[in-house]
């Protein structure tokens, strides 16, 4: 039981840490845009996809573990992170030759002083 | 578009075709039984889905699909565990186990073949590549179903091991699908072994279906794992001492 709680409160922990950081990725004619994003490391990340075309798509991240099935004209909202600096790459999973994007995580400072 | 859907189709067939060569060789006496109580809920739940799909996804503030998978991955484990205890109802809850992997695999082919819109020119594409798909995963699961069946020969709880591993596999799913809708707080990546096993490789999306390998899993997702390894291994034991 005592197991559970440490685990628990470990867990609320990493979550009650985090601050929020909501950021938009449009896909149109099967082609994200941006194709590169770059986020903060260390920060909790709502990630916004706006599926702009009429067909679904699924948002796909092997490395951030992370599936989204988006219908047609519709948004899917992802949350990633607090994330380690990196690169992961995702893709839409109907579309995986043209659908393709980086998210590049770097550090605070590094991000801020890249003017976002 | 060859390719694409060879590999859409395994990457979803995979995971239900390996628990079905499971399920066959636990229950390879009432076969016949198995597959219908997975066919017909899995089925049932599929055309719900199919013609619910813009509802169901305005769910839960946009989160509609991800709670009904979280609900599907959590009830198999959850069913097989059931049917360890409760050996009467053994082949209706390990067959509704089957079911609810097939309706969350199922329900992502469904929106590929026949929501997704595309040229007519593309449909023969599409059909080799579903076929191709098909046979691969089947190769695959046959392959399974008799390594088990010799597994299971030479002593049961090896094969309880698989099905544990198996089961564990779909809780890791249905955490990583909290996680990422917010409603479980996912916690600090473990490892990274992508070095190793890369999770896009043959090697990391079969282990993946079979035994739900991560290549950077976090701890919220290994916590669901080995909880639900431990809680079916205890059962099957216990299951194997009362005999």
């Amino acid at each position: 039981m005592k197991k559970y709680c440490v685990i628990t409160f470990l867990l609320a922990a990493f979550s009650a840490r985090a601050e929020t950081l909501v950021v938009q990725l449009v896909l149109k004619d099967h082609l994200f845009a941006p194709s590169q994003l770059t986020l903060p490391a260390d920060t909790k990340i709502k990630l916004l996809i706006h599926n702009q075309d009429s067909s679904p798509e699924e948002f796909e991240s092997f490395s951030l573990n992370r599936e989204k099935v988006i219908l047609g004209e519709a948004t899917g909202t992802v949350f990633l992170g607090p994330l380690e600096p990196g690169e992961h790459s995702f893709m839409g999973e109907y579309n995986p030759d043209t659908a393709r994007g980086v998210i590049r995580v770097v550090p605070l400072s590094q991000w801020q002083a890249e003017g976002h | 578009m060859l390719i694409n859907t060879v590999v859409l189709f395994l990457r979803e067939l995979m995971p239900v075709l390996l628990l079905l060569s499971v399920l066959l060789v636990w229950q390879r006496s009432q076969w016949r039984t198995l597959l219908l109580t997975i066919a017909a809920p899995a089925l049932l739940i599929l055309l719900v889905m199919a013609k619910q799909y813009t509802e169901i996804s305005l769910w839960a503030d946009g989160a509609g699909l991800e709670l009904v998978y979280a609900i599907l991955y959590f009830s198999v484990p959850v069913l097989l565990a059931l049917a360890l205890v409760y050996p009467r109802l053994e082949i209706l809850l390990v067959g509704f186990a089957g079911a609810a992997l097939f309706a969350i695999n199922g329900s992502n082919l469904v929106l590929y073949f026949f929501v997704y819109q595309r040229e007519a020119s593309a449909t023969p594409a599409l059909l080799l590549g579903s076929a191709l798909g098909v046979g691969i995963g089947l190769s695959v699961a046959v392959l399974l179903y008799y390594t088990l069946d010799e597994l299971s020969r030479f002593r049961q709880q090896y094969f309880y091991w698989v099905v544990a591993l198996l089961a564990a596999r779909q809780s890791s799913k249905a955490a990583q699908i909290l996680i990422q809708s917010d409603w479980v707080a996912g916690g600090p990546v473990l490892w990274d072994s992508q070095q190793l096993i890369n999770e896009q490789s043959e090697y990391g999306q079969f282990f993946n279906a079979l035994v739900g390998y991560e290549a950077t899993p976090t701890l919220s997702q290994f916590v669901a794992y080995l909880l639900t390894a431990a809680i079916i291994l205890g059962l099957s034991y216990r299951k194997g001492a009362a005999r």
